[in-house]
């Protein structure tokens, strides 16, 4: 056959793709695949009295993962579960009612400077994390203007800071994914065909209705792209609860990384990623059943 | 290169020998078998989807055939690789490396041979006179007009000297008028390098316009292959006919004399091979006239007139002729005349 | 298009609240108070003791070693990756097992990605001491993720090249290296320029994979800032966080220009 010009047979272009997959494949084989497998092992076994791996099959870190303590059932765990669902539902949630302003307000520029505003909104997502988290830290702290107002105002205590606090963890998420967002979204908004929404103008009248029947249909493409890559890294999001939200407001990505270090129980550490892991697979999957065409990158 | 023109035409260059093609259960190319002979400007002209840029690909060497074998100058192409068959193609979207200027583009083919320096300098020199590119050799394919793209694509391929050029619609980009300036030029250019050319169009007026032969093709077959005035005076079939130009289709069945129409008698200058079928002949072959003519005259009223400024259409009953005469003020419709259908102008379709 | 002004005000303010702690960073790594928030002059000094700081120093290079070394390596792999997928007529079967490979790395969530990989160097360290945490295990986390950034960036290009020049430059004598040499690589490059950027960028940007995988003497400067948070921050740590905020900036502006192309 002839393949890109080149007269060739099935055969040798195996053996020769081979040597252009192989590489790859071999190293994500071997760093995730079978690291992930050996997550999957480790989450069966139990955790030795000074934190070693004893390999004995149980089910009991699944068990305490679902709240199954020694002392009965509490809700400790489970709720940690709950609420990183919750802090990833609502940051994404308010991440898209943000970015659609901004996706609409960028595509609006002239072509000449719509580029380096879409720059603008990428630019500081580059910064380091830890960076942009650490500055949340200070400006809401309780020396700085914000604290001082809300204190001023009694929302606060005197000399209390706004952080840690959930609403700290909402700020620092949003500084983290808007991006990601507001970046599909745009490619969408884009190539809006204006045509139809002129016409539900004409319809409706309603600048809601205009919306929701002309707008938000066409960009359910980017939204989906950028939901998909907000949501589900938040749920594992571990820097900004970790920074901004204190031992009161722990997510799961705290609870797996105090498994590992702190606690050193790694057992339970892997049943809690595995159980993290599911909620991401789900997630996946509930939208990937919804639009067949999603290209996350 | 140079100007000199190469020896005529002599004998057979190439030779596709019953060529087949499938795509899975489809049948591109049902057994194809054609012989150019060297120096020839051919023509495969047939409408869309009917195979000839799969056959052009197959001579190419970006399509193997199922079956069959191309032969150039006696020697096997199939087994070779593009790479290796003395054969360059323009292709429809003319195919510019995006990244190379003019020069380079048509560099291009004599460097990957290795050429020494000073040859390909010549050559592309020569490349970028003939087609008068010499004023973009430093652009980039992006900065230039469809139809100087057109041209380097053609220099780009010509430099080469190849044994047989293959063109797959290279005028389809371009606007009417630019067309057919680029069609005299490209019958001008292949009778001045004296290469073999094969043309691939839809267009029948192109195929006209600069063919020595014309190849007509359907539905992965050769339907009819002869000189431009052979397919439009003598169409061998009614799919020839149709194609190529209007044609008058009169069904009948045969006579001992020749051929009965529902609306008289014919005689023809050949017995038709089969029992009912059909005759042709071209609207301006159809003559007119008051007085009754001696052989092959039908009595007829004129159905509709239009005058087309250089000639005028005639719409005849009630035998459902299409004529086209010189403008001739007089006539009307509904006027009654007789018109001839000389025997030397009446084709029997084979089918 | 006419918008509501208040879409406008709405999207200004957006940016504003994301440039906010940047912002906040850059000013006060120019205050002359060690402690506190108030301001209290202008000084270039946190500066200058950056560069005379060995921990800052030491961390700065690790990262650039981490990042550079990841890159090469993922970029080789994520381009011959992309070609593979691409331009090999793979059964439908194992195209769609090669697409999931692909996928992984981009949503398996950092934590997961990040301790599975401790839990298999940990094994691994029974077979080679290599493994032991450090610059060498970080390189290894850091070109698992990137391959699949690489890839897709490179594969987009390699789609949008199409079969006609391939056909073209062997139909003008090209060998198959000639080819490569002269007409695929070229017009990958700019693909594999931004897949590279990018790789890059992601490696500087991490800070969850290399705080699980480093080991005591390969410091980076994520993990050095989020130190430095835990025991208390310093005016110098304002004044690297800026210079790196002004770095990637660069970056960003350099590889945008570059898939521009
Ligand atoms: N690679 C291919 N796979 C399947 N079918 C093909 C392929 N190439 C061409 N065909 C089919 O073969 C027929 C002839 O195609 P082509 O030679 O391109 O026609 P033309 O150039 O005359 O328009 C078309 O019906 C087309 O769909
Ligand atoms: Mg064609």
């Amino acid at each position: 056959m002839v393949w890109f010009g080149e007269l060739t047979t099935p055969a040798q272009l195996y053996r020769r793709g081979l040597w252009f997959l192989l590489p790859a494949v071999v190293w994500i084989l071997g760093l995730l695949v079978i690291p992930g497998l050996s997550l999957v092992a480790l989450s069966f076994a139990e955790r030795g009295q000074y934190g070693e791996v004893v390999w004995n099959f149980t089910l009991e870190n699944y068990a305490r993962l679902l709240g199954f303590g020694l002392f009965g059932w509490s809700p400790d765990t489970v709720l940690i579960l709950l609420r990183s669902l919750w802090v990833a539902f609502v940051t994404t949630l308010i991440c898209v009612l943000l970015a659609y302003p901004l996706a609409f307000f960028i595509a609006s520029r002239p072509p000449r400077t719509r580029y380096l505003w879409l720059a603008l909104v990428i630019i500081p997502f580059w910064t380091n994390l830890v960076i942009r988290t650490y500055a949340w830290q200070m400006l809401l702290a309780p020396d700085f203007p914000f604290a001082k107002l809300a204190q001023t105002l009694g929302l606060l205590a005197p000399d209390a800071g706004l952080y840690p606090s959930p609403l700290a963890v909402y700020i620092g998420m949003i500084t983290a994914f808007l991006p990601f967002v507001v970046m599909p979204l745009f490619s969408s908004v884009e190539r809006l065909d204006w045509s139809l929404v002129e016409a539900a103008q004409d319809l409706y009248a309603s600048r809601v209705r205009t919306f929701f029947q002309a707008v938000w249909p066409q960009t359910l493409p980017g939204l989906t792209v950028g939901v998909i890559l907000t949501f589900i890294p938040a749920m594992g999001m571990f820097v900004v609860p970790d920074l901004l939200g204190g031992a009161k407001y722990l997510l799961v990505g705290n609870l797996i990384q105090q498994q590992f270090y702190a606690s050193r129980d790694w057992p339970y550490g892997a049943a809690v990623s595995l159980g993290l892991m599911v909620m991401t697979l789900v997630g996946l999957a509930l939208y990937r059943r919804r639009g067949k065409d999603v290209d996350l990158v | 290169m140079t100007a000199v023109a190469r020896p005529p035409a002599t004998g057979k260059s190439l030779s596709i020998e019953n060529v087949v093609k499938r795509f899975g259960d489809f049948t591109a190319l049902g057994g194809v078998s054609l012989e150019v002979p060297s120096g020839e400007f051919l023509t495969l002209l047939g409408p869309s989807g009917c195979g000839k840029t799969t056959l052009l690909r197959i001579i190419a060497g970006l399509e193997v055939p199922t079956e069959g074998r191309v032969v150039l100058l006696g020697q096997d192409l199939t087994p070779l690789p593009a790479n290796r068959r003395p054969v360059n193609t323009v292709f429809q979207s003319y195919a510019l490396f995006p990244h190379l200027t003019v020069r380079e583009n048509i560099a291009f083919g004599l460097k990957s041979r290795r050429m020494d320096k000073q040859e390909v300098e010549r050559r592309v020199r020569y490349g970028l006179e003939i087609l008068q590119l010499e004023k973009f050799a430093e652009r980039l394919p992006h900065q230039l007009s469809g139809g100087q793209r057109q041209r380097v694509a053609l220099a780009r391929a010509l430099v080469n000297e190849p044994q047989v050029l293959l063109l797959d619609e290279p005028m389809s980009a371009l606007d009417a008028k630019l067309r057919a300036e680029v069609q005299v030029q490209l019958r001008r250019l292949q009778q001045q390098l004296g290469l073999t050319f094969i043309l691939v169009t839809h267009d029948q007026d192109e195929a006209m316009a600069v063919s020595d032969r014309i190849a007509l093709m359907r539905m992965g077959h050769l339907e009819q292959v002869g000189t431009p005035d052979e397919v439009y005076e003598r169409p061998r079939t009614r799919y020839a006919a149709e194609f190529l130009g209007a044609a008058n289709l009169i069904k009948g069945q045969r006579h001992p004399m020749g051929f009965e129409a529902p609306f008289g008698k014919l005689a023809l200058n050949r017995t038709p091979p089969w029992d009912e079928g059909y005759v042709a002949i071209r609207p301006e072959r159809v003559r007119l006239s008051e007085v009754e003519p001696r052989q092959n005259g039908l009595r007829v009223r004129v159905r509709e007139a239009v005058y087309r400024g250089a000639y005028q259409e005639v719409w005849l009953e009630p035998c459902d002729l299409r004529v086209r005469t010189a403008p001739h003020p007089t006539l009307q419709a509904g006027q009654e005349l007789w018109a001839e259908l000389p025997v030397d102008s009446l084709v029997v379709l084979d089918e | 298009m006419r918008l509501n002004p208040l879409i406008g005000i709405t999207a200004i303010a957006t940016l504003a609240f994301l440039y906010l702690p940047m912002l906040a960073v850059a000013v006060l790594s120019f205050n002359k108070t060690r402690y506190g928030l108030t301001w209290s002059g202008f000084t270039w000094d946190w500066y200058g003791r950056l560069f005379s700081n060995p921990e800052i120093l030491e961390a700065a290079r690790n990262t650039f070693l981490l990042a550079a070394l990841s890159t090469l390596v993922a970029t080789v792999l994520g381009t011959l990756f992309a070609i593979a997928l691409e331009r090999y007529p793979w059964p439908r079967k194992s195209q769609g097992f090669l697409e999931n490979i692909l996928y992984l790395p981009v949503v398996t969530p950092d934590i997961i990605f990040a301790v599975a990989l401790v839990v298999a160097f940990g094994a691994f360290r029974m077979v080679s001491s290599l493994f032991e945490p450090g610059l060498f295990t970080m390189i290894l986390g850091h070109v698992t993720f990137q391959i699949a950034f690489v890839a897709l960036t490179v594969r987009s290009r390699l789609k949008s090249l199409g079969h006609d020049l391939d056909e073209a430059a062997r139909d003008l004598y090209a060998s198959y290296g000639y080819y490569v040499r002269r007409v695929l690589l070229p017009l990958l490059m700019p693909g594999i320029v931004a897949g590279a950027m990018l790789a890059f960028t992601l490696s500087l940007d991490d800070f969850v994979i290399s705080f699980f995988t480093a080991g005591p003497t390969s410091q980076t400067l994520p993990l050095l800032i989020y130190a430095s948070v835990r025991r208390g921050v310093t005016p110098e740590i304002h004044a690297l966080s800026t210079l790196i905020f002004l770095l990637t900036v660069l970056l960003v502006l350099a590889s945008e220009r570059l898939t521009r192309r």
